[in-house]
């Protein structure tokens, strides 16, 4: 199977809109909506048999990207999953349960970025320290650092700078 | 009667900081949780402030026992975005580096290992066997670890053939002790009764988990990026992937070994292969576009995703090591399993906790008594010896004695 053939698959199994974006002959990417992602996790997890590799959560001006990487290890290429969760309304299915695999990057990508995923078993923190709220993600653009360290007296030599100035 | 034993936040097995939960009926482990972070050092969210030369210096000291593995694997992901082919000379030379790394990164975990049930003559002799290796590392690159030698497109220094062949001098030496080593852990009876279905982790859970590297090859899994989507030299050299069925930790450990042979085999081959020429390519700008870097670290597969807007920084850089898809693998290994059987199913997968980025300690809730690693090195040191004096033999690799007397 290579891409041309996979996308056909996938176009007369899903039955939805997809939006297909052929980067090489070993990677494409793929848009989806967010309401058909489970669906289509499902049929390339379960059906066609691909590992679930990772998922990137990225920041971007119309809201928050989810990309899921699944790669087909005999067929030597990676497809890649795009998906938006807008700002407003910041929700995915959480795929955990079809795909165990995802427990922890779901649990890390709500620890950074604030996206919520509905249907996860077990969601808390990962990776966030306690020092952060439950409303300050690192990762969003938003994110003012100089003021958080500043909050937290963890900017180093703050106070001997300002004396050199007088 | 239920009790939570926590582990940590120091391994009991690798001193690093991460804490395990495990909640115990009697000496039967039914629930295991998981934190992390301790060692949390905001690599991806630094690599957006520095420019992509400084981001391969970065990536570099995400771990230090990878520091090839997440260098060329960053190189891999930016190359893909380019959509460059890097010199012939230049993947050979990255092939060269990544073995030795995958040479020492499996002695260090059979090492650690045989310490951990117990049997440290496998733990000195394996550290012993790794010192060559490092200072080969040393000679080669002129550091036994984080050596800087990797760049996009290329790597920055050439390699002296002249130092090549006193590699190939270094593996004449270490692979008949690497055979014995193999020969000893297949013979030895106690080595056996200690690991044999020990952590099993079945098929199906290792598919579903996603497990990687050796974790799901000696599950029956046959996946290997260097020849599922071949990077560096690999599809020009010859050699074999390492399945095993079994699924517990002696499939673990021997798979282990037994790669440890085909990465001297590849050696051998990238060094009478190894063309002379260009070394390098010059990057005069990263176009906006996203590539997808993927590399088969001694744990597994690394993938690294990276997107470019344009200019010097990556907008985003997302790290992905094998550990951290590994390490939730013990939902389904480590139920049911003795307490004293836990701390080598918890070391099997060759967590790296720099890599994935918080404890496991024991405590008793009825008498409130913290077990410390040391504790739990006892239990399982005393069910090796258990097991040895069962079998009538003594406690501490008689087959390597044999090895050492001829």
């Amino acid at each position: 199977m290579d891409i041309k053939e996979f996308v056909e698959i996938l176009n007369n199994k899903s039955k939805v809109q997809i939006e297909v974006q052929q980067h090489s002959h070993k990677r494409v990417y793929i848009r989806i909506n967010r309401e058909n992602l489970k669906h289509i996790a499902q049929i390339i997890f379960r059906d066609l048999g691909a590992k679930f590799s990772i998922s990137t959560g990225i920041h971007i001006r119309e809201g928050f990207e989810v990309l899921y990487h699944f790669t087909f290890d005999k067929d030597k290429f990676i497809c890649t999953l795009r998906t938006l969760a807008p700002h407003d309304d910041p929700v995915l299915d959480s795929l955990a349960t079809v795909i165990p695999g995802t427990l922890w990057i779901e649990r890390e990508i709500h620890d950074i970025l604030g996206v919520q995923f509905t249907g996860h078993p077990a969601m808390k923190r990962l990776v966030k320290s306690e020092f952060l709220e439950e409303n300050e993600f690192p990762f969003r653009k938003d994110f003012n650092i100089k003021k958080f360290k500043e909050k937290h007296g963890l900017l180093p030599n703050s106070q001997p700078q300002k004396e050199l100035q007088k | 009667m239920r009790s939570i034993i926590p582990i940590g936040p120091f391994h009991p097995l690798q001193d690093e900081p991460e804490n395990f939960l495990l909640t115990v009926e009697g000496e039967t482990v039914v629930d295991i949780d998981v934190n992390l972070g301790y060692i949390h050092k905001g690599i991806e969210l630094l690599a957006q402030q520095k420019t992509y030369d400084q981001v391969v210096f970065l990536v570099e000291r995400i771990c230090g026992i990878c520091s090839i593995t997440h260098t060329v694997c960053f190189c891999n992901a930016v190359e893909d975005l380019l959509k460059i082919e890097i010199p012939e000379r230049a993947k050979y030379i990255r092939t060269i580096l990544g073995e030795i790394e995958r040479i020492h990164s499996h002695l260090l975990w059979m090492g650690l290992a045989g310490h951990f049930i117990g049997y440290n003559t496998v733990f000195m002799w394996t550290w012993k066997y790794r010192e060559p290796i490092l200072d080969m590392m040393e000679i080669l690159t002129g550091n036994r670890q984080s050596c800087g030698m990797l760049k996009v497109g290329g790597v920055r220094r050439d390699l002296d053939n002249q130092k090549l062949s006193q590699l190939l001098k270094t593996l004449d030496e270490l692979e008949p002790k690497i055979k014995m080593l193999a020969d000893a852990v297949q013979d030895d009876p106690v080595l056996k009764a200690r690991l044999e279905n020990v952590g099993t982790l079945t098929r199906k859970d290792a598919i579903d988990y996603c497990v990687v590297g050796p974790t799901a090859r000696a599950s029956g899994v046959n996946i290997d990026v260097r020849r599922d989507d071949p990077y560096a030299a690999y599809p020009y050299l010859d050699w074999d992937v390492i399945v095993l069925n079994q699924g517990d930790v002696y499939a673990k450990f021997l798979v282990r070994v037994l790669e440890t042979l085909e990465s001297i085999k590849i050696l051998r081959q990238a060094v009478q292969k190894i063309p002379a020429g260009d070394f390098q390519l010059q990057i005069r700008e990263v176009p906006p576009g996203e590539g997808i870097g993927r590399y088969e670290a001694p744990r597994g597969e690394d993938i690294h995703y990276v997107r470019s807007n344009g200019t010097n920084f990556p907008e985003r850089l997302k790290v992905r090591a094998p550990s951290y898809i590994n390490i939730p693998s013990f939902y389904a290994s480590c139920i049911n399993q003795q307490v004293a059987d836990v701390t080598i199913t918890l070391a099997a997968v060759d967590p790296c906790y720099s890599c994935t980025e918080r404890m496991i300690s024991a405590k008793d809730i009825r008498s409130n008594h913290l077990w410390s690693q040391k504790d739990l090195i006892e239990i399982s040191s005393q069910k090796t010896i258990k097991i040895a004096s069962e079998l009538g033999i003594e406690p501490d690799l008689p087959i390597l004695k044999k090895y050492l007397l001829r």
